[in-house]
């Protein structure tokens, strides 16, 4: 999972938003290489403690100590960005409408907890370099999105890694197929995602539940300011 | 109990089937038969003509002795080859056609000069016409057979000379019976045998390529069968696994125990998929979550957006299923993968599946394919009209792609 991201000079400060207490007690201590962590249990101590962080590691599920009126899922999400911090969504969440809700609300990465550490670390470094991160299944809606609408400023090559990238090809397959470089395969990728989000943010919520095959009201409740997880 | 050969082929007519089996034995055979009823036949015809010989001969005793000579010569060579299955061999049988020609020779010492031609007192000519043909079987170079049948040819020609009123045209088309006859025999009994040895060699392909057939259809069987119990006998294997592989052990032994009762071939889809419930067309989508939802041991990301609404028509979907399944134990046995990523999409008039893993992948190169990708997939799909690549590299995974047209697009 190398690439620009991974070549990161400097160690990342992270905080971990996560109620898990074995999740905040752990993960640094699996992922140490990456950076310094600061941890917390929920945003309301993270914006009291207002941290001076490079990305923020944000569960989406946030009661799970029973304490209720507290923001999370897609609220958390445009909570913390609204409040000037990158955020990686770190989440056990599959549902499409809940993860295009993140990236509507201004998060800049989704990576689900089940993933290996090698690709968490990699959405951490690309995420904080301001690159988008996204699942598989998002990569997925990146190219029905494509399909039903065609990005305007997709050029062929970069639609054709869209293409690559939906059917789960990796970049040192893509580029040795397509006879370029590893990381010229890596910017394209960046590129087309950077475009599927602005796709996203320039459309409103009933616009990409109907081009998305989604239900009526999936994304448009997902983006009221405080909705649950 | 040693059966005698010739009681055994008494016992096959008996039983109302062809006497002759059509294998290079049984052409031996039926030469055998033939050279046997001839040779038989002349001394048949011998025997009225006998009393008269001996009384006409100028040398009885001679003659007598020429003719038991005869039958003793013929019943020892029809007994061996009725024992051996076969005539026998250029020496016996050259020996046989030089004994001939001497009797033949020696006519004028024993045969009454008037009754050389066209009488069966004069029996060795009959008898020679036998032992070419006999000859003729047995005697593989051409150019030795055409010496020993121009001598029998000259034989002939010398013992009838002498006799009175003899028309030279008339002996000639004699002599050259004999050339017919072992031309005949010789090609009558090469085709036999070749036609033999043909269908020798194609009842023995048969048999190789059902046999081929046979362990194919048992390897398409219990190729995933064998990959569950590796697993299920590897101890420990996580929790999660090891109900996937019971739930996928049932399914196998079910289809197993079908299969050996005759329901359905070994590339059956599953018991209780999609495709048994259905008849007509099955959904594509239906289809790969079915075969997936039996491996919830890996990591599965299904982006089949783009073929939401096509349908496969039902035997293609069997073998679409089973192909699918095939790549997935095959993922879980070798590809040591984290994920795999399966992704449906229509091009043109075809709908097209793409199964990629990021497992350690390998050189086509190199590596042969094996029994699952090559033989489960490639060609199980290819009956059924379903084009299969497989791709893949050292450390870049994985992929198999299957295309096939879209039912009801033209």
């Amino acid at each position: 999972m190398s690439g620009p991201a991974a070549d990161f000079p400097v160690p990342l400060r992270l905080a971990l938003v996560d109620d898990d207490t074995v999740m905040r007690e752990g993960l640094p201590l699996l992922v140490p290489t990456v950076g310094t962590w600061v941890t917390y249990r929920d945003c309301d101590e993270l914006l009291s403690a207002r941290p001076d962080v490079d990305l923020i590691l944000l569960d989406l599920h946030l009661h799970g100590a029973g304490r209720q009126g507290l923001v999370e899922g897609v609220g958390a999400v445009r909570l913390v960005v609204e409040s000037g911090y990158p955020v990686c969504v770190h989440t056990n969440e599959r549902r499409r409408a809940v993860l295009l809700g993140c990236l509507l609300a201004g998060a800049r990465g989704v990576v689900h907890k089940a993933e290996p550490l090698p690709v968490l670390i990699d959405a951490i470094r690309r995420s904080a370099s301001g690159e988008t991160v996204m699942t598989q299944a998002m990569v997925g809606v990146a190219e029905l999105a494509d399909r039903r609408e065609p990005f305007p400023t997709l050029t062929p090559r970069q639609r054709e890694i869209l293409a690559a990238r939906a059917r789960g090809e990796g970049y040192q397959s893509i580029a040795s197929r397509m006879s370029i470089a590893r990381r010229t395969a890596e910017e394209h990728w960046a590129a087309v995602a950077a475009k599927f989000t602005d796709f996203l943010r320039t459309h409103s919520p009933a616009d990409l539940e109907r081009l998305l095959g989604l239900e009526p009201g999936d994304l448009h409740d997902w983006n009221q300011p405080h909705g649950g997880s | 109990m040693v059966v005698h050969p010739v009681s055994r082929l008494v016992r096959r007519w008996r039983a109302g089937g062809p006497m002759l089996p059509t294998t290079a034995a049984g052409a031996e055979w039926a030469i055998v038969l033939a050279l046997s009823g001839v040779r038989v036949g002349v001394l048949v015809l011998m025997i009225p003509s006998l009393p008269a010989g001996v009384a006409l001969s100028e040398r009885p005793w001679l003659y007598s002795s020429a003719a038991v000579l005869v039958l003793i010569e013929t019943v020892a060579l029809v007994a061996w080859a009725l024992r051996r299955g076969r005539w026998p061999g250029v020496g016996p049988s050259t020996a046989d056609l030089g004994l001939c020609c001497a009797l033949l020779l020696l006519e004028f010492a024993y045969v009454p000069m008037d009754h050389r031609l066209g009488s069966w007192v004069g029996w060795p000519t009959s008898l020679v016409l036998t032992s070419v043909a006999a000859a003729a079987t047995v005697i593989r170079r051409r150019w030795v057979l055409l010496v020993a049948t121009v001598a029998v040819m000259a034989s002939f020609l010398v013992a009838t000379s002498p006799v009175p009123e003899r028309q030279t045209w008339n002996l000639v088309s004699s002599a050259l019976t004999f050339l017919i006859w072992a031309t005949l025999a010789r090609l009558l009994s090469s085709y036999m045998r070749r036609m033999a040895v043909a269908a020798d060699a194609a009842r023995t392909a048969a048999a190789s390529s059902a046999r081929d057939e046979q362990f194919e259809r048992t390897r398409l069987l219990l190729h995933d069968s064998a990959s569950v119990l590796l697993l299920l006998s590897e101890v420990p294997v996580a929790e999660p696994v090891t109900g996937a592989l019971r739930r996928q052990a049932g399914r196998e032994s079910v289809r197993i125990r079908r299969f050996l009762s005759g329901e359905v071939p070994p590339d059956s889809g599953d018991v209780d998929g999609p495709v048994e419930r259905q008849s007509d067309t099955v959904s594509l989508i239906g289809i790969v979550l079915h075969a997936g939802g039996q491996f919830t041991d890996l990591l599965v990301d299904y982006l089949l957006d783009l073929v939401d609404g096509v349908s496969v028509d039902a035997p293609r979907a069997r073998a679409v299923e089973r192909a699918l399944t095939a790549v997935l134990h095959n993922v879980r046995l070798h590809a040591e993968a984290t994920r795999v990523v399966i992704h449906g999409d229509v091009v043109g008039d075809e709908w097209e599946l793409t199964i990629q893993d990021d497992g350690r992948g390998f050189d086509p190169a190199q590596v042969h394919r094996g029994f699952g990708l090559e033989i489960q997939v490639e060609r199980s799909l290819g009956v059924h009209g379903v084009r299969a690549e497989v791709r893949s590299g050292p450390g870049e995974g994985t992929a198999v792609v299957m295309r096939a047209p879209r039912v009801g697009v033209r």
